[in-house]
C-alpha cells in the first residue's frame, strides 16, 4: 500500500476537526488545478525559505538570513497580551512559521484564524506540513479566497468578544499588504468594523444600563393602553410614499418644500426632526422617539404631544409621559414585556432597528408594506460641519470641527465628514435596503440634498421625489383613527393582576442570590482550609449554584436586575481571562467575585422590589 | 565615521525594524532611501580599510557579506520587497554597526 502524503494526512486531520472541509479543499484543489492561468507562483529557495513570485515581482516571506528571527521577536512583543481564550488573527499563512510557532505557546482554549488569500500558498502549506500536531494546540480556523470565504466575518464575529478584544492579537504576515493589498484592505476594515461594532454596542448597553430597567417599568401602563407598529399594516395605504424626516443638517435646505407632502405621503419625523417640522407648520402623520435617554425638551413643542408616537418601551419615561396621542410599540428583547403578549395569546411583532431611530422609522415604512420611501434629512454627514439642522439641539447649529472625520462617499461631492456611528448607520441602510429590494420592489428615494451616500437610493431633489411620487391625496389621521387598543379591556385587566405580583418575583430572585451567597462563602472556606483539595465539597457547590441560577433565571423580571447590573458584569467577565496561579488562588478568586456579584444580584432585587410597589403598581 | 553617526544609524535601523516586524508599517524601503548616503558611507567606511584590525581571512569574509547585504538591498528596492530589506538591513548590517556602537 503506498504511504499517506502529508496532503491526504492533512485531509483526514480537517475531516476530524471540521468534517466536509476535506471534501471541500479536495474539490477545490481539482477546479484550482484545472486552470491553466495562475497568478501566483512559489518558489522554494531552501527547503524552508519560501519566495512568491506575483506581478512579475518575487518577494520572501519571512525573510533569507534569519526567517525564523520575525517570528520569535514579533511573540516577544505581543506575548504579553495572550491569556486564555485570546483570538489570534492573520492575514495570510505564508510559510506557516507563524501559524505553527504560536500555536504552540498558545493555551489550549485560543482561537486561531488565518484568512489566506491565495489557495496556491494554502495548497502548498497543506502539501508540506502536517498539521496533525498543531491542531491540537488551539482551536484553528482556515478561510481561504474562493474556497470558504464566504462571509467569513460572521465567523470573526463569533469569535470576537469585546471583554477580550485587549487580550487579542492581529497580524499581517510580512509583505501580504504588498503581495494582496485588496485583500488586505478589506480583511483590515472588516476587523475594524467588527470592533467598532463591538464597542458601540458595549457603549450603548454601558449608558443605558442605569436606565433601561425603570424605563420599561414605567411604560407598562402605556403599553396596556397602547398600539403595535404593526398595526399600521392594516390602515396605512400601500399606494402612496413614506417620507423618514430625519434632522440632519440639509433638512435647513428644503423643510418647506415638505408642505407640499402632507396628505399625500406617510410622514414620519424622527425624533429631534419634530421641531423644525412643526415650526415650519408642517405636522408630521407619526414621529419616532426610541432612545431611553433622549432629554424631553429636544422634543417640547406645542402640537407633538398629539401626533401618534412610534416608540419603543425602554425609551425615556418623560417622553412618554407627556405624549398624550397614540403609542406603538413593536417587539424586542425584553422578556417581561413580550410575556405580557403571550399571556394573553397576542402576537406582538418586532421590528429591524438598525441602532438609530431613523433607521427603525425606516424599517417601519418598509415592513408596513410601502413601496416607495423618500429620505429627507437622512445627511449621515457633518454636512458643512453642522451635526444637525437648525432648530433641533439650537436655533442656529454651531460648526463643528471635522478634521478628525473619517470620511465617505457623498450624494453631491466626492467624500465628506462622517463619525463612526453615522457610518455604522450607513452600512446598516446600504444592507437592510439591498436585502428589501431582494424580496420586493422598493424604491428608495434620497431627498436629502447633501450628505453621504446611501447605496442603491436615487438621489433626487425633494422637489422633483415629490411632484413624481406624491400624488393620490389621503387622510393618514383618519387612518389611524380607526385602530383599536392591542390589549382589550379583559386583557388590561388580566394583565395589571399579573404586573402586580412583580414584587414576588423580585423576591424569590433575592431570596435564591441569598442562597448562591452561601455556596461561595462556603467555597471560600474550602480554599482557605483545604488548599482546594476537597473535590467532592466543590462539585456540590457548583451544582447548588447552578441550580440556584437556574431558579432566579427562570423569573421573566431576572432580566431587569441583569441589564441594571451590566456594568459589574463586564468588569467580573473582563477578569475572567486572567488565571490565578494556584488551585487555592483561583477557588478563593471565583468565590471572591461569586459574592460580590451576587450580592449586587440580590440588593437590585430587593430595590426593583420597592421601586415597584411605589412607582409602577401604585401608577397602574 | 564618528560615534555619533554611527549612533544615529544604529537607531535609525532599529527604529525601522521595529516599524516594520511589530507594527506592520510597510515603509522600510523609503526609510532606507532616505538614508541611503549614510548607510553607503558607513559601507564605504567599512571596505576602504581593515582599520580594527580583523584577522585577515574573517576581515575579507565580513567585506563579501557586506557586499552582499548592498546585493539584497537593491534586489529588495527592485522588487518592492519589504521582508528581504528588513532581512538585509535588520539581520544583515545591524550587525555590522552594531560592531562599533
Amino acid at each position: 500500500m503506498a504511504e499517506q502524503t502529508v496532503y491526504q494526512k492533512n485531509l483526514e486531520t480537517f475531516a476530524k476537526y471540521y468534517p466536509g472541509m476535506e471534501k471541500q479543499i479536495e474539490e477545490y484543489r481539482v477546479k484550482y488545478e484545472s486552470e491553466k492561468e495562475k497568478d501566483i507562483e512559489l518558489i522554494y529557495e531552501t527547503k524552508d525559505i519560501l519566495k512568491i513570485k506575483k506581478d512579475n515581482k518575487i518577494r520572501y516571506v519571512t525573510g533569507k538570513r534569519e526567517p525564523d528571527r520575525p517570528v520569535t521577536e514579533w511573540y516577544e512583543y505581543i506575548k504579553e497580551k495572550l491569556r486564555k481564550q485570546s483570538v489570534i488573527t492573520f492575514f495570510g499563512l505564508g510559510d506557516g512559521r507563524y501559524l505553527q510557532f504560536i500555536a504552540d505557546k498558545v493555551d489550549k482554549s485560543a482561537k486561531i484564524f488565518i484568512y489566506e488569500p491565495s489557495f496556491e500558498i494554502f495548497l502548498s502549506y497543506i502539501q508540506r506540513i502536517d498539521l496533525t500536531h498543531i491542531m491540537k494546540k488551539a482551536i484553528i480556523i482556515f478561510v481561504v479566497k474562493g474556497m470558504n470565504d464566504l462571509q467569513y466575518e460572521k465567523i470573526l464575529q463569533s469569535l470576537l468578544v469585546y471583554e477580550r478584544l485587549s487580550s487579542n492579537v492581529s497580524h499581517v504576515i510580512p509583505n501580504y499588504k504588498s503581495l494582496f493589498p485588496e485583500e488586505c484592505a478589506d480583511f483590515l476594515k472588516k476587523m475594524k468594523d467588527i470592533e467598532i461594532k463591538l464597542a458601540m454596542r458595549h457603549n450603548t448597553n454601558l449608558l443605558f444600563s442605569d436606565v433601561i430597567s425603570k424605563n420599561v417599568l414605567l411604560n407598562i401602563k402605556y403599553l396596556l393602553q397602547g398600539y403595535k407598529t404593526s398595526q399600521l399594516a392594516e390602515v396605512i395605504p400601500r399606494d402612496i410614499p413614506a417620507i423618514i424626516v430625519a434632522a440632519g443638517p440639509s433638512l435647513n435646505k428644503n423643510i418647506q418644500e415638505l408642505k407640499r407632502a402632507q396628505n399625500k405621503a406617510f410622514i414620519i419625523a424622527v425624533d429631534t426632526a419634530i421641531k423644525p417640522l412643526l415650526k415650519a407648520g408642517i405636522v408630521p402623520d407619526m414621529y419616532a422617539v426610541i432612545d431611553g435617554l433622549k432629554p424631553v425638551e429636544l422634543i417640547q413643542v406645542e402640537g407633538a404631544e398629539t401626533i401618534p408616537l412610534m416608540t419603543s418601551v425602554a425609551s425615556a419615561n418623560e417622553v412618554l409621559e407627556q405624549h398624550k396621542g397614540k403609542k406603538f410599540f413593536y417587539a424586542e428583547e425584553y422578556r417581561y414585556v413580550n410575556q405580557l403578549f403571550s399571556m394573553n395569546d397576542l402576537s406582538f411583532e418586532p421590528l429591524a432597528r438598525g441602532g438609530s431611530v431613523a433607521t427603525s422609522a425606516f424599517s417601519l415604512a418598509y415592513m408596513i408594506g410601502i413601496n416607495i420611501i423618500i429620505l429627507v434629512g437622512q445627511d449621515l454627514a457633518l454636512t458643512n460641519n453642522r451635526t444637525h439642522a437648525d432648530g433641533t439641539f439650537k436655533d442656529k447649529m454651531e460648526e463643528t470641527d471635522t478634521s478628525n472625520c473619517i470620511m465617505v462617499e457623498g450624494n453631491y461631492e466626492d467624500k465628506v465628514p462622517t463619525r463612526l456611528d453615522f457610518k455604522s448607520f450607513i452600512d446598516w441602510f446600504n444592507y437592510y435596503i439591498e436585502g428589501c429590494q431582494k424580496r420586493r420592489d422598493l424604491r428608495v428615494i434620497n431627498a436629502t440634498e447633501g450628505g453621504a451616500k446611501i447605496q442603491n437610493t436615487e438621489i433626487k431633489s425633494l422637489k422633483e421625489a415629490i411632484d413624481e411620487v406624491c400624488i393620490k391625496e389621503i387622510n393618514i389621521s383618519e387612518c389611524i383613527e380607526k385602530l383599536s387598543p392591542v390589549f382589550t379591556d379583559e386583557c388590561q385587566e388580566r394583565t395589571r393582576a399579573y404586573v402586580k405580583t412583580m414584587p414576588e418575583q423580585f423576591d424569590m430572585i433575592a431570596v435564591a442570590a441569598g442562597k448562591i451567597e452561601k455556596e461561595y462563602q462556603k467555597l471560600k472556606r474550602i480554599a482557605e482550609n483545604s488548599k482546594g483539595k476537597s473535590q467532592s465539597g466543590i462539585e456540590k457547590i457548583v451544582k447548588n449554584v447552578d441550580k440556584h441560577k437556574k431558579e432566579m433565571e427562570k423569573s421573566p423580571v431576572y432580566q431587569f436586575v441583569n441589564m441594571a447590573l451590566v456594568n459589574a458584569d463586564y468588569m467580573l467577565k473582563k477578569e475572567e481571562y486572567y488565571e490565578e496561579d494556584t488551585i487555592k488562588d483561583e477557588l478563593t478568586e471565583i468565590a471572591r467575585k461569586g459574592i460580590l456579584y451576587i450580592k449586587l444580584v440580590r440588593e437590585c432585587a430587593e430595590m426593583f422590589r420597592d421601586y415597584c410597589i411605589t412607582e409602577v403598581i401604585n401608577k397602574l | 565615521m564618528d560615534e555619533k553617526a554611527l549612533l544615529e544609524l544604529k537607531q535609525y535601523v532599529v527604529q525601522m525594524n521595529i516599524d516594520h516586524l511589530l507594527f506592520g508599517k510597510n515603509n522600510n524601503i523609503e526609510k532606507v532611501k532616505e538614508y541611503l548616503p549614510r548607510i553607503q558611507e558607513f559601507v564605504e567606511w567599512f571596505l576602504q580599510e581593515n582599520i580594527w584590525g580583523i584577522e585577515n581571512n574573517l576581515y575579507k569574509e565580513m567585506q563579501q557579506d557586506i557586499i552582499n547585504i548592498l546585493k539584497d538591498c537593491v534586489t529588495a528596492l527592485k522588487e518592492d520587497d519589504h521582508v528581504l530589506m528588513q532581512d538585509a538591513i535588520g539581520y544583515g548590517l545591524l550587525g555590522y554597526i552594531e560592531l562599533f556602537v
